[in-house]
């Protein structure tokens, strides 16, 4: 498959480092961040905590598009049905079954894998900007039908007994865990040989074919795997938003919120996306709550400045120019030496 | 140095200075935003309204920002609110959900948790309130809204209300009025249904039917339709091969216009039209221009239903504002008087002291009586206004001297 400069990521192609050290240090520094968010959130306000929260959800979705964008070169506009799918399984389990929080999460994450699965099979025969409409058509259809569908009770929407959602501080660690769970999977995946595989299919489809790779099985995993992911971070969402209807959470926004975030920090990497949703949800959209226009023109602003001059996104800019920054610094204390002239 | 070098930099430098720019803008607003709010925090309370002043509801909406300021610049030109034999300045922070469900809810607990609202007052049209409703009970927080029809909000919790409160009309009123006005017109009896899914409108289409077909009319089209929709004409049709000369509906603003525009469009000119939520705000003269002449509208307040404080009203806003940004600006006005004055007989800005003095709400505000009801909804009167030259007059109850202008000038 043809992939353009975005979906690039230069220095995420050649670890310097065998993968699975480069995965266990990853891991262990994604449990430290993790016990980091917890103190924070132990100290922190009711602010802090639904901040958080939602920084978080935004967290795992924009890493699960970035799973299958990112790493395996399929760029899906199907945020939204994987999101709305969750959501409502979530709300119909805990109103109609009366089940807690969390098998209604489990259900949404499985009902959502089982759509990406079922909506695999006629979508990766697809390809390209083909596949993109094929998940986009998936999505409005399904707004489409659970706005005229009396069992979801149409356009009016579905809530989640207010009774059952859990406190702000148990919301916060939720959301992290989501977050964690959602980020730990890309970094066993970017560091595996699944990983450098998926990396191959996406850099050429044709020649990881030629070597072996089975690529449908890989693509079909890779669906799957982000749209539970995408069920996950819906569940938050369905909790935090207690309301909802079809146009809300089948919405293209979804979409775009997961893109932009992951273009901004950086496709295909595992930091990016994380950069990413704190640059967008926190430094654009809270920054300029009060200015929801404005808050839309900064984004896009943003979206523009990194397309067209840091097309990797921010965080492969930062490494790039740390790195650069330490090579020349050892460059030029090199040279001071040897100008220097010999002590006596 | 080189020529690639250079244009190197000059690419860094011009990178740098985009960034450099959008972060300067974000700075600013928000450095201005913020300090706006730090200056009146000096003893003073916050009080949050996350409302839709764009999308489909926006003309609502900007309806209910003019309502909400003026009750709270009243009370604090006076001093500010009494609260404990002290009085603090009120702080009302509103925010624009864009019409958007899912924005109002985030809102709705961003102004709790962030912006350390003790109360909120509400959006429009169940789609906006309802979740804000839910989050202020999930928080904890008092939350007062209008625009809702009673039983769409009061039914929309299962287990019912506790923290969340509407003062609005009930829908088998709407309907039986609408239905009595719009055999104030000679016609045919044949009466066609445009309602959109929306919690409200579901509710109002078998009060419609029920309510027209007790005064003889028969109803020849029922056609209901996702709230986006925005084409019509396979409905029109229908309508117009079924002889129509009645359309009552509900729908949103944009939804509202689009279907008198293609009515015309196609040649259907019914006598009578009402499309109530559609046509509440100015946006529906300017949408539609001279053909909204002789259209109805619903009103929960007009100067002819002599509610108190009416002249004080038209004394004060009488030369800004017309009297169908008044009808639609009062009744929030009203709510926001219920709220502050709770606020002020509790005393306390305790949730559950203000939660239990609103429930203790019994007297004259704005829009009349407000007396809540198990479910949490006050209910108002409900009026029909006819929209002749931009300008809209209150036509039933008859009003001494007004009379409803029959057919609907607009389409003919």
């Amino acid at each position: 498959m043809a992939t353009t400069a975005l979906s690039r990521a230069p220095e995420s192609v050649a670890p310097a480092l065998p993968l699975r050290r480069r995965g266990i240090a990853a891991l262990g520094a994604l449990v430290l961040a993790g016990a980091a968010c917890l103190a924070l959130g132990e100290v922190g306000g009711a602010g802090v905590l639904s901040l958080g929260t939602t920084l978080f959800a935004y967290v795992a979705l924009a890493q699960a598009w970035n799973i299958l964008g990112g790493f395996s070169g399929q760029m899906s506009l199907g945020v939204g049905a994987f999101v709305g799918t969750s959501a409502y399984t979530m709300a119909l389990t805990m109103t109609r079954l009366g089940w807690s929080w969390l098998p209604g999460m489990v259900a949404g994450m499985a009902v959502a894998g089982s759509l990406s699965a079922l909506l695999a099979f006629p979508l990766l025969r697809l390809k390209g900007d083909y596949f993109a409409v094929g998940t986009l058509a998936a999505t409005l259809a399904l707004d489409a039908w659970f706005d005229n569908w009396s069992f979801v009770n149409k356009s009016m929407g579905v809530s989640v007994p207010i009774q059952a959602v859990p406190g702000q501080t148990e919301m916060y660690v939720i959301g992290l865990v989501v977050a964690l769970f959602a980020v730990g999977s890309a970094i066993v995946m970017r560091w595996s040989t699944f990983g450098v595989r998926l990396l191959a299919i996406r850099e050429d489809d044709l020649a990881a074919r030629l070597l072996g790779v089975n690529v449908s099985g890989y693509r079909l995993v890779v669906m799957v795997v982000s749209g539970m992911l995408i069920g996950l971070a819906g569940g938050v969402f369905a909790l935090s938003l207690v309301s909802f209807v079809p146009d809300g959470m089948f919405a293209m926004s979804w979409t775009i919120e997961a893109l932009v975030m992951v273009v901004i920090g950086g496709m295909g990497t595992v930091i990016g996306p994380i950069v990413g949703a704190v640059a967008v949800y926190y430094g654009i959209t809270t920054e300029l709550a009060n200015f929801p226009t404005l808050s839309l023109f900064f984004e896009g602003g943003l979206l523009l400045v990194i397309v067209r001059f840091v097309p990797g996104g921010l965080w492969p800019f930062v490494v790039r120019t740390a790195r650069r920054s330490l090579e020349w610094c050892g460059t030029a204390i090199r040279s001071a030496r040897a100008t220097r002239p010999p002590s006596s | 140095m080189s020529v690639m070098t250079v244009r190197r930099a000059t690419r860094v430098i011009f990178a740098g200075s985009l960034f450099a720019l959008l972060a300067a803008g974000i700075g600013t607003i928000t450095a201005a935003s913020s300090g706006a709010s730090t200056r009146a925090s000096t003893r003073s309370i916050t009080i949050g309204a996350s409302l839709p002043l764009t999308g489909p509801l926006g003309g609502l909406g900007s309806d209910q920002e003019i309502g909400y300021r003026a009750e709270v610049n009243d009370v604090n030109r006076a001093g500010g609110i009494k609260i404990g034999g002290s009085k603090y300045k009120i702080n009302l922070t509103i925010l624009n959900n864009a019409s958007t469900a899912t924005t109002a809810s985030n809102q709705a607990r961003a102004l709790v948790t962030r912006d350390g609202a003790i109360a909120l007052l509400g959006g429009a049209t169940p789609t906006i309130s309802v979740p804000q409703a839910d989050v202020a009970t999930l928080l904890h927080v008092p939350f007062v809204t209008t625009n809702n029809p009673d039983d769409a909000f009061g039914s929309a919790n299962a287990k019912g209300w506790k923290y969340a409160w509407d003062v609005f009309f009930k829908e088998e009123t709407q309907a039986k009025t609408v239905a009595k006005w719009a055999n104030v017109c000679p016609s045919n009896k044949k009466v066609a249904l445009f309602n959109d899914t929306e919690k409200d409108g579901t509710f109002e289409r078998p009060l419609y039917e029920a309510a027209v077909k007790a005064d003889g009319d028969r109803v020849v089209g029922t056609y209901t339709f996702p709230p986006p929709t925005t084409t019509f004409s396979s409905f029109i049709t229908s309508a117009k091969a079924a002889g129509a000369q009645i359309v009552i509906g509900q729908m949103l603003p944009t939804a509202g216009i689009a279907l008198v525009k293609q009515m015309k469009s196609l040649g259907f000119h019914p006598d009578v039209v009402i499309l109530a939520k559609a046509a509440n705000a100015e946006n529906w003269w300017k949408g539609l221009g001279s053909l909204a002449t002789g259209s109805g509208m619903e009103l929960t307040w007009s100067p002819a239903a002599h509610y108190p404080g009416t002249p004080q009203i038209l004394k004060t806003w009488g030369k800004k504002l017309s009297v169908d940004t008044l009808a639609s600006a009062v009744p929030d006005f009203g709510a926001a008087q219920v709220l502050l004055q709770a606020i002020s007989r509790a005393g306390s800005t305790s949730a559950a002291k203000v939660n239990a003095a609103i429930a203790k709400t019994n007297g004259m505000f704005a829009v009349g009586h407000v007396k809540f009801l198990k479910n949490h909804t006050a209910v108002t009167r409900y009026l029909v206004g006819q929209w002749t030259h931009g300008k809209v007059v209150q036509v039933y109850p008859p009003v001494p001297g007004v009379k409803t202008e029959c057919p609907m000038a607009g389409l003919r």
